[in-house]
């Protein structure tokens, strides 16, 4: 295994490219996620440390700082923004845990009745906290959602897809693809519809709790054996031996791959978790406002910091550096930055306000919430959203802080119909579209715990994410022309020489390249 | 130039829109998406769903900052203030003087107050004419560069000591500019008789036919409406704001005619033209017609339903469209010609139980303590931005504490009895958050220009939580734009053009990329507007080829 120690490795000197190459092309780009990085959270960082990595990237990188990931802007269509070019109008991909109202309940007799929730998380591993972490395909097809439409045959989580992603394209031109996430097997859908997407799939489930003997499991600490660093860490040496020319494993030399990538736990958790469990003084959240980092949040972006300082050392010992545009964004921000803007509010109430409407309608609805609420209304009772959207907006406990009439608004509009065509398919055509959306007022929480932060919804600090395109040849830009992270997917498959055109999302959505990658210089 | 002459250079064309001789730009100040998806629902035979039939509609459109200033540079530049410098109507510079001259740093005012007869006239009201002399007829409202404009009402230029008419103060180009060097006749209509000559772009003559009738000015003029009072305002009507727009819809028609606006010489259809219209937003913001609660103004509920206001606005904007329509086809040019219809800017809150009146004064409480009365400026509706003069900007960080610190502008207790003398019919306040959210410093920085080098820049943005509006106590405005909220921004959007089929498009996309496209109809090049290579602003989807 060729593990990488900082400091260990002689860098060679970096020669001078003898042929000028297209400015924006190069063979590989590396794509990390750093869940929940918010453009203000990479501004601070670099301010604070000059020396960074992440401002040595940034010295030579386009800086988008007006940036929005998906909305709905949960990881799961945060992530197939980036690789598909897609929103969920062309994905099919709302949330991890969404609904689908053709296909069957796992498990269920054919014949039965359609609709049902689609869990796409860690409960479809198919061996829960195997402590070396396995990259074994390990999807337990018994916990998949059935399709009637194909013989009632488990949907695998690529079928879930509905277009192809970056992979594949890159893949049908006899090139390297990997990937790393944070989900053992749901988050295989990134080979795309085809399966065959990525050559080199690595995701140690982020919730093993096995290790830590007491059903605790990652995401629950920030450092230590434990925590969540630890986890990512796993995933920083499999770039850093892809870097190098091996496989994930460091095992086998197989050549660098054209497009590789991971995601970043670390600061999500250091965003969400409350204290460090591990240690009380790594408290978690922003000290105020303007978006400056807590103690286990700072944490949290030393650690990445000093993860992307070994991938860069890996990168030049491998001879690829010049050749690799490096691509820092994030699937999704997180919400409230202002720690006194938090709410935590009580979703119960939605199951109650539409079982007021008609019985059972409540128990039977789908909901998804964070910070955001999406609502799928069972087959049959569509007619019924008219109904359910007057009583979601009659109910005091959905509307007012703490429930009393006058309290501060937890809601700022309620998308439906008319509202929620505008932006998405319609959900009496699309079996994906949630019938009822609701936006609340930044800083509202659907959590009884104590999470200090969450994402999932369609407010500043949930979507305002960080995107960095750097590349040795760039020199520094800022851009503040509004984009989305659906314009990575096209610019890497351009950078790579590629035909951003072979995206089906990019077809179907018309998602342009990155403003300085589009030829219009 | 006749109609119909080419234009020079031509430039490779979208697969999906052939060129186009003409553009007719239509903004319909206050418009929603949601407004216009209604409108073709539930009016199928409109020509507003005839024109969709045959056009791109782009539902997710987005226009920041929300101010009709600002929000006709988008359309008209393919800029956000970042490149044009303008923020808003009344705004500020850190550099430029005072009208008639003093210490650098001064509230830039291009609105209604520099019209030549603003400060002549006791009330401050305006006539439709400006003051120009001798008046002009009822209808005549062409202007030429300049005319109607009291340069002493303008700030000054610290280098030239000259004023700094409209089209000085902006920073770029306007496809009206472009259009005209290619050989193209241009046109447009606005509601300022002085401050929209901006249109003109920094040449100062890029609109061949500038035709703006004064919308702040008493509707008597027009004698249409004896019910009003005398004095009152086109603004205060929902007729007398039809009867305002009216005489822009004529000198549009009169174009589409190959006449100029005034009907009295046949010049030609202009390449690109066009108005905005006045009668939606008033529909959203006055709560009712002057003694008759029959046209009532807003929204019924949160879902956009128009009141009688509205709706009846919406109604003499389809007719309007309609007279527009036919004249061009009566022409022949309807065939060679893209009419796109769009706003330039919209309005919230929608949902009028979310209205929460803000005193606007809590801004001068809590900031002139920090940096003295005379160190700032704030401009307020839906948002506020503040610019700091240059010797207090230091102190930025002060004056954000002091906003968040404000019990006038935070944590505002729920109001059930709205102070005596509002209007009737409206709802009380709720409790509101107050404030959002601050821009200032880096997050100001993430998608604005820095204030310290920027001298239009604001140093700070203050966003509120949605339905809260700054303006007096007792304010019956309904809803307001100038904001970052999302029905300030979301706005309609159609193109349409016999080439086109119907086809919804929901990728987001912002009103700049109006400008850009409108050029590459004409078979122009984007890229000669400068808000375009300095923010590197895309057509629109599906227009890009």
């Amino acid at each position: 295994v060729a593990a990488l120690v900082a400091g260990a490795v002689v860098i060679p000197a970096i020669q001078a490219s003898p042929e000028p190459k297209p400015q924006h092309k190069s063979k590989h780009v590396l794509l990390i996620s750093v869940d929940g990085l918010h453009s203000i959270d990479l501004i601070n960082w670099v301010k604070a440390h000059p020396g960074s990595t992440l401002a040595e990237l940034r010295e030579h990188g386009y800086e988008y700082s007006n940036t929005s990931c998906s909305k709905p802007s949960d990881s799961f269509p945060g992530l197939m923004a980036l690789i598909t070019g897609g929103t969920p109008n062309s994905t099919g991909i709302w949330y991890d845990v969404s609904y689908d109202r053709t296909y069957l309940a796992p498990g269920s007799a054919p014949g039965s009745a359609p609709g049902t929730v689609t869990t796409f998380d860690e409960s479809i591993d198919l061996v829960k906290n195997v402590p070396n972490y396995s990259d074994l395909p390990g999807i337990d097809v018994s916990a998949l959602p059935l399709n009637p439409a194909n013989a009632n045959q488990p949907v695998m989580p690529w079928e879930l897809l509905r277009v192809n992603t970056i992979f594949e394209v890159v893949h049908s031109h006899n090139r390297r693809t990997a990937w790393s996430d944070k989900h053992d097997a749901a988050y295989q859908l990134v080979r795309g519809p085809s399966g065959m997407g990525v050559d080199d799939y690595y995701s140690p489930e982020v919730t093993n709790s096995v290790l830590t003997g007491g059903g605790i499991d990652f995401t629950k600490a920030q450092v230590g054996p434990t925590g969540v660093q630890a986890n990512d860490a796993l995933k920083v040496q499999a770039i850093v031996n892809e870097a190098l020319g091996l496989d994930h494993t460091g095992n086998h030399h197989i050549g660098a791959p054209a497009l590789f990538g991971m995601n970043f736990q670390a600061v999500s958790v250091g965003q969400k978790l409350k204290v460090d469990p591990n240690v009380p003084a790594l408290t978690g959240g922003y000290a105020d406002a303007d978006g400056h980092p807590g103690p286990a949040l700072d944490s949290a972006l030393h650690f990445v910091d000093h993860s992307l300082g070994l991938i860069v050392t890996a990168l030049k010992v491998g001879g690829i550096y010049d050749d690799t545009t490096i691509i820092i964004t994030a699937k999704h921000g997180q919400s409230p930055i202002d720690p006194k803007k938090r709410i935590a509010a009580d979703d119960s109430f939605y199951a109650a306000a539409l079982n007021s409407v008609q019985p059972g309608l409540g128990d039977n609805m789908a909901l998804s919430d964070d910070t955001e609420a999406l609502i799928w209304l069972p087959p049959g009772t569509q007619h019924l959203t008219e109904a359910a959207v007057a009583a979601i907006r009659a109910s005091a406990g959905l509307n007012f802080q703490g429930g009393v009439p006058g309290g501060k608004p937890l809601i700022t509009d309620v998308l439906w119909g008319d509202s929620l065509k505008r932006l998405y398919n319609d959900p009496t055509k699309d079996s994906r579209t949630p019938d009822i959306i609701v936006v609340v007022t930044e800083g509202v929480i659907y959590t009884g715990g104590s999470k200090l932060m969450e994402h999932g919804g369609f407010n500043s600090d949930d979507t305002s994410v960080a995107l960095l395109v750097s590349n040795p040849s760039l020199s520094h830009r800022k851009i503040k022309t509004p984009v989305t992270t659906t314009q990575v997917a096209p610019t890497i498959l351009d950078i790579l020489g590629l035909d951003p055109a072979a995206l089906q999302a990019v077809q179907q959505e018309h998602t342009d390249e990155l403003p300085g990658f589009d030829g219009k210089e | 130039m006749a109609s119909g002459a080419p234009l020079a250079a031509a430039a490779p064309l979208s697969s999906l829109a052939k060129p186009s001789k003409h553009v007719l730009l239509i903004s319909v100040d206050g418009l929603h998406a949601i407004d216009l998806e209604r409108w073709i629902t539930t009016n199928p035979a409109s020509i507003l769903s005839l024109l969709s039939q045959k056009g791109f509609t782009y539902t997710a459109a987005n226009v920041r900052p929300s101010d009709s200033f600002p929000g006709l540079m988008a359309l008209v530049t393919g800029g956000s203030p970042r490149s044009t410098g303008i923020w808003y109507d009344v705004a500020f510079d850190r550099d430029l003087l005072p009208p008639g001259g003093g210490a650098p740093g001064t509230v830039t005012n291009y609105m209604e107050a520099i019209n030549l007869d603003w400060a002549k006239i006791a009330t401050n009201t305006n006539s439709l004419d400006g003051g120009v002399v001798p008046p002009r007829a009822v209808g005549d409202y062409q202007f030429l560069p300049k005319e109607g404009i009291d340069p002493t009402q303008l700030p000054v230029d610290p280098l030239t000591l000259k004023p700094v008419y409209p089209w000085q103060f902006l920073r770029t180009n306007t496809i009206f500019e472009v259009v005209k060097a290619h050989g193209g006749r241009t046109a447009w209509c606005d509601k300022h008789v002085g401050a929209y000559q901006a249109v003109h772009g920094q040449s100062g003559n890029g609109v061949d036919d500038y035709f703006s009738p004064e919308i702040n000015s008493p509707a008597s003029q027009l004698d249409l409406d004896p019910t009003l009072p005398a004095g009152d305002q086109f603004t205060g009507s929902h007729i007398a704001i039809k009867m305002y727009d009216a005489l822009k819809v004529k000198a549009v028609v009169n174009q589409c005619r190959g006449w100029n606006s005034t009907g009295k010489k046949k010049v030609g259809t202009p390449a690109v033209f066009g108005m905005n219209f006045q009668a939606i937003s008033v529909g959203q913001k006055l709560a009712h017609e002057v003694d008759s609660l029959l046209l009532l103004g807003g929204y019924v509920d949160a879902d956009g339903t128009p009141n009688t206001a509205i709706q009846s606005a919406m109604q003499f904007v389809d007719d309007s469209l309609g007279e527009m329509v036919v004249a061009l086809a009566e022409q022949n040019i309807l065939e060679k010609t893209t009419i796109i219809i769009t706003a330039k800017h919209g309005q919230s809150p929608v949902d009028l139980k979310k209205r929460r009146i803000v005193p606007a004064g809590g801004f001068d409480t809590a900031i002139a303590p920090v940096v003295g009365a005379g160190n700032y400026a704030v401009t307020a509706d839906d948002a506020a931005y503040i610019w700091l003069k240059k010797g207090v900007q230091h102190q930025t960080a002060d004056v954000v504490k002091a906003l968040w610190a404000s019990p006038d502008l935070n944590d505002l207790p729920a109001n059930p009895a709205p102070p005596s003398g509002t209007p009737l019919g409206l709802l009380p306040w709720p409790a509101n958050p107050g404030i959002d959210s601050i821009f200032w410093g880096d997050t100001l920085k993430l998608q604005w220009h820095d204030p310290a080098v920027d001298s239009r820049q604001p140093d700070i943005i203050v966003v509120p939580t949605p339905g809260v509006i700054y303006a007096g106590k007792k304010s019956a405005k309904l809803a307001e734009h100038g904001g970052l909220a999302f029905y300030d921004g979301n706005v309609a959007l159609l193109v349409s053009n016999p080439d086109l089929s119907r086809r919804t498009i929901k990728t987001p996309v912002n009103t700049t990329q109006v400008a850009p496209t409108i050029l590459k109809l004409l078979g122009l090049d984007p890229s000669e507007l400068d808000a375009v290579q300095k923010e590197k602003t895309d057509e629109l989807p599906a227009m890009d080829a």
